[in-house]
């Protein structure tokens, strides 16, 4: 195989005594995408943030291939020291200043300079060589907050070359992308990868882990426990590796001719971003999946349904009557909840603990003096235990939690009451595989006691894997609409993207 | 592995909390220390109750500051507010003479006022900074015009006795109003669900208008209790003026701020507790007459003020970091 540009050799780190890397190895070789696999908190961005010079390492040696072509033994003592080294990384949110320039982020910290005076024109030159390098056809002048998410990973990936990185970190960079955006990003690793450059690719995809890397790496409670090539093993291997157990995947039952009842129903509403009226119905007691690409109005109808945006012209519906929802405590008094796409920002207070968090809603149907806590503890505790929410405590900050954590508080909160819908926009996004299994389980058992559960997803696998009825967006309509084990991968696609 | 991290990580911001409040502790034990040593007048029984009383004023307002800044706002009209309701009920007790009826419009003129910065505040999504700073102005304003500029004496014991009264001819009456309303507001903010509420949208206004709490409402009563309370401490304070000066308060609301981001509660709201302000309340109570006692101009005053508020907000900055 290809020469080896990076090693890291007994990597450790500690953080006030906890061991957070135990002895680890990895390696890279030149033009290849290696892939990062591990539960949320296994060690892979500790790792990552040793080799940007973010965090320094406790013990272990790291070399890098220098000028004449050999390892020699490095450390970073700052992230500028890495960048120097050619070492860049991508964060999951972006390091861009929005009210500026797509050349003035590029440059930025190293704009170019005469007498002191940014030299404008040079720097937008200069710009335009790296956005052509990331097919990026823009004006260099463009406001970088006026792109879209897809156009701002283009503008740091330019900025990594810029700064002529020869080893690039993407974390998660699909996570916000549609498919086609994807399609467009694995042609760039492609096209860099020729002219020499390597990835370190987090993710959590398995389908795009198979299509995109050369190599894996898989880390489990601090410790790098297998490297395989990508064409010699199987999910299910890789699976097993990062849970330490065999995973078996399991169906929920769904009897077709048991007579259901529609439990909320939308007739011709209009949602925030599009004009056509939509028709929807979910039945209680099924998990409907809707699917869509990134935009395609998914979430716009749930906010309708959720009562957070009102519709001017159609009806809603539960159980046969009608419903006027002005709020989101509408929707909550007539037992709708939903567990919103941006947990940070919609679904939690991060700087509170988990027990605020958890009987946030739950309050309202609490006496208007509290005389106690007890009750309040009670919940909580039963919700960490029920859920098996890792944390120190109910007490623990949320901001402390691991994403599926963190998603398992927003979504007791809501089990905490009596609901009869349930919808859940991207519920597994950031959450790692062991938690994405327990929160399916999760999903299927509400279904099974009656709950109508609407989950919104552009990860189609689970989709397949999780919803009886599939439910296809795509520009502000509905365009496809049946039982789940009807539809195969394509057929489903079809309808997402015409 | 991750657990312990995290138990680790809450245990030292739980004592960074209880580390900051034995500082303030120490903070007023080592000021009362100082001044007792430099001026002989200090720690003498007249010169306590003195402290106490001029406290009171700032002790009242700050329960309502409290509130606005754990939402993450803040409150610049306080001291203008002193102002204009001084006038005003001064001018209404001078025509009926009854002192039922001149507390009950300075609290009705309080939740007005505060009704007016809740709602422009929360309904117009106008920063509280400027809306309580127009207020500020617009009562200075009002104050001024109502007397042409001259103060509106009261001689009636039956107005001043509300600022100047006794109880059991030792505590002054203010402290008495402080320490009720200290006990309802805590009792507000701990035990019952719109205390709660209170918490949850200064954490994340918008988290919580996603699990169902009003949140506008839930401001807009915030600012009207606030609005309440400074109506009260305007009347207590015009009572001990004897009369309604315009210029009076004139930046009362820095004292009252300080106190509550010096007793711990956090600028970006969600967080704090009101024993905390307390503390701030005596320490900045204790520290203005310490310094009259020994001489310090009130300009200097102002000056360790501005310090001392700078000094608080780091580390309000550095605990949140350290968290």
């Amino acid at each position: 195989m290809g020469r080896t540009i990076l090693r890291a050799e007994g990597i450790s780190k500690s953080f006030s005594k906890v061991q957070v890397l135990k002895n680890v190895d990895f390696e890279l070789e030149a033009a290849e995408t290696h892939i990062l696999m591990g539960e949320n908190g296994a060690g892979k961005s500790t790792l990552m943030k040793i080799l940007t010079g973010v965090y320094r390492k406790s013990s272990g040696k790291i070399f890098l291939e220098n000028e004449n072509g050999d390892l020699e033994e490095t450390d970073f003592h700052n992230p500028k020291a890495a960048l120097e080294k050619g070492i860049s990384m991508v964060f999951q949110e972006f390091n861009l200043m929005d009210n500026m320039s797509i050349a003035e982020n590029i440059s930025m910290g190293f704009a170019p300079a005469k007498h002191g005076v940014i030299d404008w024109k040079a720097m937008n030159e200069e710009a335009v060589g790296w956005m052509k390098m990331v097919d990026l056809n823009l004006p260099p002048t463009t406001i970088v907050g006026k792109l879209s998410t897809a156009q701002k990973q283009c503008v740091e990936i330019a900025k990594c070359l810029s700064h002529n990185a020869r080893i690039i970190i993407l974390d998660e960079p699909t996570s916000s992308l549609s498919e086609k955006e994807v399609r467009t990003l694995f042609s760039l690793i492609d096209k860099l990868k020729k002219e020499g450059i390597s990835f370190i690719y987090i993710s959590h995809r398995m389908e795009e882990i198979f299509e995109i890397g050369d190599r894996v790496t898989v880390f489990r409670d601090g410790e790098q426990v297998g490297v395989r090539n990508i064409s010699e093993t199987t999910e299910n291997e890789l699976i097993r590796l990062m849970i330490g157990r065999e995973f078996k995947d399991k169906y929920s039952d769904y009897d077709e001719t048991k007579e259901r009842q529609v439990a909320i129903e939308a007739e011709g509403i209009i949602t925030s971003k599009f004009d056509t009226p939509i028709d929807f119905k979910a039945w209680s007691g099924e998990i409907v999946g809707i699917f869509g690409l990134i935009g395609a109005g998914r979430t716009e109808l749930a906010r309708v349904l959720f009562g957070i945006d009102q519709s001017p012209c159609g009806v809603l519906k539960k159980d046969g009557k009608i419903l006027k929802l002005r709020s989101a405590s509408d929707a909550i008094s007539n037992r709708i909840g939903m567990v919103p796409e941006d947990r940070k920002e919609l679904g939690l207070i991060v700087k509170q603990d988990i027990q605020s968090n958890l009987t946030i809603v739950k309050l309202r149907d609490l006496p208007k003096i509290l005389t106690s806590t007890k009750k309040e503890t009670q919940i909580t505790e039963h919700y960490i235990d029920a859920l098996s929410i890792a944390c120190a405590g109910r007490k623990q900050l949320v901001e402390r939690l691991s994403g599926g954590n963190q998603q398992k508080v927003v979504i007791s909160k809501w089990l905490s009451l009596k609901l009869d819908v349930l919808i859940l926009d991207e519920p597994t996004r950031g959450v790692d595989v062991k938690a994405k299994a327990e929160i399916y389980e999760i999903i299927r058992e509400l279904a099974d006691q009656g709950m109508c559960v609407i989950m919104i997803s552009s990860d189609l696998p689970e989709i397949l894997r999780v919803s009886h009825r599939v439910v296809v967006m795509h520009d502000g309509k509905i365009t496809l609409d049946g039982l789940t084990r009807n539809y195969d991968q394509e057929k489903i696609m079809h309808a997402a993207i015409s | 592995m991750n657990n312990k991290k995290a138990i680790n990580k809450s245990e030292s911001a739980g004592k960074f909390e209880l580390v900051r409040q034995l500082t303030l502790a120490g903070l007023l034990v080592l000021e009362v220390i100082i001044f007792s040593i430099m001026s002989k007048t200090f720690l003498t029984t007249s010169n306590i109750i003195n402290v106490l009383r001029q406290v009171s004023i700032t002790g009242i307002s700050s329960v309502g500051m409290f509130m606005i800044i754990l939402l993450g706002d803040i409150d610049l009209s306080v001291g203008s507010m002193y102002a204009f309701i001084g006038v005003l009920c001064a001018m209404i007790f001078k025509s009926t003479g009854t002192t039922v009826l001149t507390v009950l419009a300075a609290l009705v003129l309080g939740m007005v006022i505060g009704l007016f910065n809740g709602v422009i505040t929360a309904r117009f999504r106008i920063p509280a900074f400027i809306t309580t700073l127009a207020t500020m102005s617009m009562c200075r304003g009002f104050a001024y015009i109502l007397t042409g500029g001259s103060p509106i004496g009261v001689t009636s014991p039956k107005f001043t006795i509300l600022g100047t009264g006794y109880i059991f001819n030792t505590i002054p009456l203010p402290v008495i109003f402080m320490i009720i309303v200290l006990l309802c507001g805590s009792f507000l903010v701990r035990k019952t669900r719109f205390g709660r509420y209170i918490y949850s949208c200064g954490g994340n206004a918008q988290a919580a208008q996603w699990s169902g709490i009003n949140v506008d409402m839930v401001k807009i009563v915030v600012y009207l209790i606030a609005g309440l309370l400074n109506g009260f401490a305007a009347i207590i304070l015009a009572g001990r003026l004897g009369g309604g000066l315009p210029a009076t308060g004139e930046g009362s609301e820095m004292d009252v701020i300080t106190a509550v981001v010096l007793g711990g509660t956090s600028m970006s709201g969600g967080k704090g507790k009101l024993w905390g302000v307390m503390l701030g309340v005596l320490i900045i109570g204790v520290l203005t007459n310490g310094l009259t006692m020994i001489n310090v101009s009130t300009y200097w005053q102002k000056v360790i003020k501005g310090l001392i508020i700078l000094v608080a907000v780091i580390m309000d900055n550095q605990s949140t970091k350290s968290a």
